[in-house]
């Protein structure tokens, strides 16, 4: 779908469709980049990851949004529901994004330049938003063709005509050639995606070690990855969230109510999933940008929002020493084991006192499905109202898989 | 100051003269045994309510007009065209067609 989040912020909002608009995290609370960006704004030179000011400075009538990712959520589900009538291989890349093995569908919906230009049809009248469609034999060349014309087109890669389009386009376009793949490539005197097809493997294995191989089979069309099922996720292998808070964090008091507050939210989505972690990570970056991140086995694996704390408490207290004022926090919880998985107690830790503090979190988190995340909070959170008033569970959960799970 | 002002005052009735704004609306609607949904009636805002005479065309379908999208319901209402929206249970109609 294109400009996604754009182009649903301006069907909401007509009296904006005439003016450049760009969906960005609100800049009073410092999530300062723009997430996307209407046609008309990208016609202006604003790009993705752009802090909100640099965007002002290269148009100044451009108008922010921050990002409602409830009605993102919404218009994901239900372009997926009009794929799903189309095929069940339906693999989301990301909420806006799919790939669609309509193969099986051929006999009974066409082939498969009329599917997509069915669906492209009924996207727009449905959903009031365009897409564009790369038709191709491969997942590589049709994301490929997908990005090849935009908006609300189809381009179709085929057997006879992909070494007139892929191989003429810079090298740049193939999925996964980013920027330290690019550098390398240009060294090598690699400019398009065809000079990629063209080099010997091996030598592209020497210089570039496993991804080189991978990039030339993408380039000349061999990448037999098929297309996932529907609603088959790959296993979770770690929960974490991360905040860049309000204003810079100066003192263990501070970091005590953001990492509570992340605690809270990854806490509530190991116990929704059913895990528990018995790794606990935590990652700062200071306000020079710096960041490292240090984990740390636990004795006996957890969900308990106040373990989970404690743990990254401990942590951050033993590598920080306030240097400089702390700007993003994350805590993580990796080795997820299931939360039936039996475990060795511990004799130096009162386990009737963690069933309780089990039981109790079990009790806040019916409390907060039922009233909403802020009808019940910690003391703690009392502290510091602007730091505390943040829901981390849904302020950010949303990020595409990677193509290699 | 004031040119700029003039200007954008009327650059959005312009704007708001080719897209009204979208009016939610109270609806009477009989769900069927089937679990169908059917639209009969409509409260305006003034609190009137109209009947809904004929429905004539039920769809998933985006309002560009009013901005939303939902499930489209074009009814016949008193001789004119009206397009009625269910967009998650909240129900909205753009001006007449």
């Amino acid at each position: 779908m294109n400009t996604f989040y754009a182009s649903v912020e301006l069907l909401y909002h007509p009296e904006l469709r005439d003016k450049p608009l760009a969906v960005g995290g609100d800049p009073e609370l410092r999530h300062g980049i723009v997430l996307t960006k209407s046609q008309l704004a990208k016609k202006s030179g604003v790009k993705t990851g752009m802090a909100l000011w640099q965007a002002r400075q290269l148009c100044p009538e451009i108008v922010f949004i921050p990002p409602h990712y409830d009605r993102y959520m919404r218009f994901s589900r239900m372009a997926r529901e009009i794929y799903g009538e189309y095929t069940d291989l339906v693999e989301p890349f990301g909420l806006d994004e799919v790939w669609a093995d309509v193969s099986a569908s051929r006999t009974i919906k066409g082939d498969g330049r009329q599917i997509a230009e069915e669906i492209r049809a009924r996207i727009k009248r449905e959903l009031g938003l365009t897409v564009s469609i790369g038709i191709s034999w491969n997942k590589i060349f049709a994301k490929f063709g997908s990005d090849y014309k935009k908006p609300d087109a189809i381009s179709e890669i085929t057997k006879d005509n992909y070494r007139d389009i892929v191989w003429r386009s810079p090298v740049e376009d193939l999925l996964y050639v980013g920027r330290s793949s690019s550098r390398k490539l240009h060294a090598m005197g690699i400019c398009t995606i065809g000079d990629l097809a063209r080099t010997d493997p091996v030598y592209l294995q020497t210089s570039m070690g496993k991804m080189g191989l991978i990039l030339y089979m993408f380039a000349i069309g061999e990448d037999q990855a098929s297309v996932a099922k529907e609603n088959t996720s790959a296993p979770i292998k770690s929960i974490g969230n991360d905040i860049t808070t309000p204003r810079d964090l100066v003192d263990d008091t501070d970091m005590r109510v953001v990492i509570y507050m992340l605690a809270e939210s990854v806490g509530r989505r190991l116990r929704e999933n059913h895990f528990m972690a018995s790794v606990i990570e935590v990652g700062i970056r200071d306000n020079a940008l710096l960041c490292f991140t240090r984990q740390q086995k636990i004795t006996s694996p957890t969900n308990i929002t106040s373990e989970i704390a404690q743990h990254a408490i401990r942590i951050f207290r033993a590598n920080y020493r306030w240097e400089k004022p702390v700007r993003s926090v994350t805590v993580r919880a990796s080795s997820l084991v299931p939360d039936t998985i039996p475990y060795q107690t511990n004799l130096f830790e009162d386990e009737s006192a963690r069933q309780k503090r089990m039981d109790a979190d079990a009790a806040v988190d019916d409390i907060r499905r039922r009233f909403g995340y802020f009808s019940v909070q910690r003391g703690l959170m009392l502290t510091d109202n602007v730091l505390s008033h943040v829901d981390a569970k849904e302020a950010g959960t949303i990020h595409p898989r990677s193509y290699f799970v | 100051m004031v040119y700029d002002e003039t200007y954008t005052r009327e650059k959005e009735d312009k704007i708001s003269r080719a897209h009204p704004k979208k009016i939610y609306v109270g609806v009477f609607v009989k769900i069927t045994d089937e679990g169908k949904v059917i639209p009969y009636g409509l409260q305006w805002t003034d609190q009137k309510i109209y009947k809904i005479d004929r429905i004539l065309d039920v769809r998933k379908a985006a309002s560009l007009k009013a901005g939303g999208c939902g499930m489209r319901y074009i009814c016949m209402i008193r001789g004119r065209k009206v397009e009625l929206f269910d967009e998650e249970g909240r129900w909205f109609v753009t001006p007449a067609i």
